[in-house]
């Protein structure tokens, strides 16, 4: 049995005992099962993304169980206990045959509760002639306090050697009046109409955008967005339930200061410096906890890199991150707490209404988005060019930012672009972005590590020796990242000599002011 | 993938009812399960309420070009699929003539299928033939119900003559009499003659019971309708030894076997 199709129909036809199907069969239906159930997922919808349901279940019949549901299995086990609404579960507390389906997609993120409601669910089979079933039916009701009555999701599954059968119903079940096909799991239908399918703060920043609306709008409501990314992600940075809630605000700051540093001539100087001065202000906090989630969490692999004689003597370094760790996030959480933060969202809130922000009001976003990719893609090409492999590190470091700012210019204008030409660019552009990268985060590190060995108190002999190997490892790293770079920025750089990037701009869906 | 064929060289000894209700166990059990209806009377596709058509009809099975997976049929059990009958599996023979390596073709077939079922039930039409030789050489065991009749032992030995006959790898044979009723005379003297439990003759005897009848009112395996009749339980102690002499395991497949 496959699903074929889903779709949500107005909760006033009779499915359950009388559902509309084809001439030529008709319908039984099973008895109904009522259960009540808590989703889980990550923040970022992981799991239904994959079409994948994971739920704390109470039912009648099997008491309480942990279900996870799709890509064509269910699997019930034992479910966690206390699941805390709006906490997250301990990812340690899954039985093997759950955690077996559910991480891989979770990717290390922590699985919070997401909604939770009644169920209502029957079976119906759907018979030919001969009796035969040639499809099934599966309708889901979902009941939840303060969310409106409505509809019921209906799942055609098709029996193979069945499937014109299968289609034909669906077909039926599609006409009546208010249907629709939806995708994905029931659920995720009931999300899409409670308006929670997506996670808070998760519209792409340049969603929408077109090349004739005024530039200081379009500019404004990119930075609001980010600034709702980031009020989204305040929560889970607070209690910590993983560490991509910070990371994910920590980028949403950094693309918002990229929108604020380029957009010179379109909003009021005003207010362009104090978002420019409280970004920077917001994003200085994040990053000491932020370098010391990454120190943490890449701990196994800083590790390795010292030999097995001395791996034991590198323990004192260990406690040293999480004592800084502890005392970063303490400080975080004073700036996340903070008046100022509160008075910056709030601004972020005004800009996707305000219509006072524009100092050019004749610029239109095209033109902005033209002259803002082309001076980005300028700026990195220049330092690309200028890099020798004696230059100083900090020019890297120049070169990555620039880079990091073309590649979110990119995101504000997806929806400008061709998308086929567009990934190509980002493409390349994210090749040099990962060598870039590398290049960063060992050069960040092999400094961290001296700072450490510099502040440990009393160090052992070993634990100094086992820390010059792992600088030592580190600088290895660093330069087989730089290594890489001038194959990458010649990648990057063909979109600039052989006029690429300009075909690209003027292939733009809207044509955009060359 | 196991083969189990059910085959006589007789006719009417319950050689469908054993190859329905024995895919039914293969699947309740737990193993993806495949029954390949090649009679052309078509009595197993019509027991699953399949309509006994096939796209392209017997040709469409023999030949390479038409994927066998494509005539597939999902029953109402779970784990239990069907390629029904077709009208035209009576030139069956003739079709398997014109292959190349024809006493071989029923096995490359199956090949397609392997990735997808851990048990195939052939259910044959009763004969020597051709499609007789094609369903020995792919089968991994043979199941040959047996009318308790004087002549009945007599047709097993020119089933096993057949193998012998037949060379390359032997299949093994599990008979087993079917149909059996110990009110008549004539059946209890050969059952109680009969090497019953000993060789290729399993212990397990299939009663004459109107259960087995209604199977074909009812149109489902014993074990849905009539679980604890007598019938049934003995199908399930023939399947266990099936299972045995395929080299499956008793309990069905472990928790590792969609790896």
């Amino acid at each position: 049995v496959s699903a074929l199709h889903t779709l949500a129909v107005p909760s006033g036809a009779d499915l359950d005992s009388a559902p509309p199907v084809p001439a030529g069969l008709r319908v039984v239906a099973g008895a109904q099962h009522l259960s009540r159930r808590v989703w889980l997922d990550t923040f970022d919808r992981a799991l239904l993304a994959k079409h994948v349901e994971l739920y704390l279940e109470e039912d009648e019949e099997a008491g309480a169980g942990l279900v996870v549901r799709g890509a064509g299995i269910t699997t019930r086990a034992g479910g966690p206990a206390g699941i805390d609404p709006g906490g997250a579960v301990s990812v340690g507390s899954l039985a093997p045959a759950v955690a077996e389906v559910v991480l891989p997609l979770a990717r290390g993120r922590a699985l919070l509760s997401l909604a939770a409601a009644g169920v209502a669910e029957r079976q119906l089979a759907v018979l030919d002639d001969e009796d035969k079933t040639v499809c099934r039916l599966t309708t889901t009701r979902f009941t939840a306090a303060g969310a409106p009555p409505g509809m019921v999701i209906v799942t055609v599954d098709s029996l193979r050697g069945y499937e014109a059968a299968a289609e034909e119903v669906a077909g039926t079940l599609a006409a009546v009046p208010g249907a629709r096909v939806v995708s994905g799991a029931p659920v995720q239908a009931w999300l899409e109409a409670l308006g929670s399918a997506a996670a808070p703060g998760s519209l792409p920043a340049g969603r929408g955008l077109t090349s004739d609306m005024p530039a200081a709008a379009a500019v404004s409501l990119i930075i609001s967005r980010l600034l709702a990314t980031v009020e989204a992600n305040l929560a889970g940075t607070l209690a910590r339930y993983d560490t991509e809630f910070l990371h994910d605000l920590r980028v949403a700051v950094r693309r918002a200061r990229t929108a604020v540093k380029l957009s010179d001539g379109v909003l009021h100087d005003g207010l362009r410096d104090r978002l420019a001065e409280e970004l920077k202000w917001l994003g200085d906090a994040t990053t000491p906890p932020r370098d010391m989630d990454v120190y943490l969490e890449s701990w196994p692999d800083m590790e390795s890199q010292v030999s097995e004689e001395l791996r034991p003597h590198v323990e004192p370094f260990l406690r040293l991150i999480e004592e800084r760790t502890k005392v970063a996030h303490r400080e975080l959480r004073e700036a996340l707490g903070s008046r100022r933060l509160t008075r910056l969202l709030e601004t972020g809130r005004e800009l996707s209404e305000a219509n006072d922000t524009r100092r050019h009001t004749e610029a239109s976003f095209g033109a902005f988005v033209a002259r803002s990719l082309r001076d980005t893609l300028e700026r990195v090409s220049k330092r690309g060019r200028r890099l020798r492999p004696d230059s100083p590190d900090e020019a890297v470091h120049d070169l990555r930012k620039r880079a990091k700012e073309l590649r979110y210019m990119l995101e504000f204008s997806e929806a400008l672009l061709p998308a086929e030409r567009w990934a190509e660019l980002v493409r390349d552009l994210k090749a040099l972005q990962d060598a870039l990268g590398a290049f960063n985060d060992s050069s960040v590190q092999r400094a961290f590590v001296l700072d450490g060995a510099e502040a440990l108190t009393d160090p052992p002999v070993h634990t100094l020796l086992a820390l010059g190997e792992l600088r030592g490892s580190l600088a290895r790293q660093a330069r087989q990242a730089r290594r890489q770079l001038p194959d990458r920025l010649a990648g990057l750089e063909r979109w600039r000599s052989e006029g690429l990037f300009w075909d690209l701009l003027a292939a733009g869906k809207d044509r955009l002011p060359l | 993938v196991k083969v189990v064929a059910a085959y006589s060289i007789k006719g009417g000894v319950g050689k469908t009812t054993a190859a329905v209700n024995l895919a039914y166990l293969a699947a309740l059990q737990g193993y993806r399960t495949l029954l390949w209806d090649l009679d052309p009377q078509g009595a197993a596709t019509y027991l699953f309420r399949v309509k006994p058509k096939v796209k392209g009809g017997a040709e469409a099975l023999v030949r390479r070009r038409h994927p066998l997976a494509d005539a597939v049929k999902e029953t109402d059990f779970p784990g239990l699929d069907l390629v029904p009958a077709d009208p035209s599996n009576r030139s069956l023979d003739l079709l398997l003539d014109a292959t190349k390596q024809p006493e071989r073709r029923l096995r490359q077939r199956l090949q397609s299928l392997e990735d997808e079922y851990e048990v195939v039930v052939l259910d044959c039409a009763p004969s020597i033939s051709l499609l007789s030789e094609n369903v020995v050489r792919a089968a991994d065991v043979v199941v040959v119900p047996l009318i308790p009749a004087p002549l009945s032992l007599r047709t097993l030995d020119q089933l096993r003559s057949f193998l012998d006959e037949t060379g390359g790898r032997r299949p093994a044979v599990v008979a087993y009499f079917s149909m059996a009723d110990r009110r008549r005379r004539s059946h209890r003297e050969v059952l109680e003659a009969a090497p019953s439990g000993q060789g290729d003759i399993s212990a397990v005897t299939v009663p004459a019971a109107s259960q087995v009848e209604q199977m074909g009112g009812r149109r489902a395996p014993l074990a849905v309708f009539a679980p604890r009749s007598e019938a049934a339980a003995a199908f399930r102690l023939l399947w266990a030894e099936v299972a045995a002499a395929a080299g499956l395991s008793a309990t069905g497949p472990g928790p590792d076997h969609d790896e």
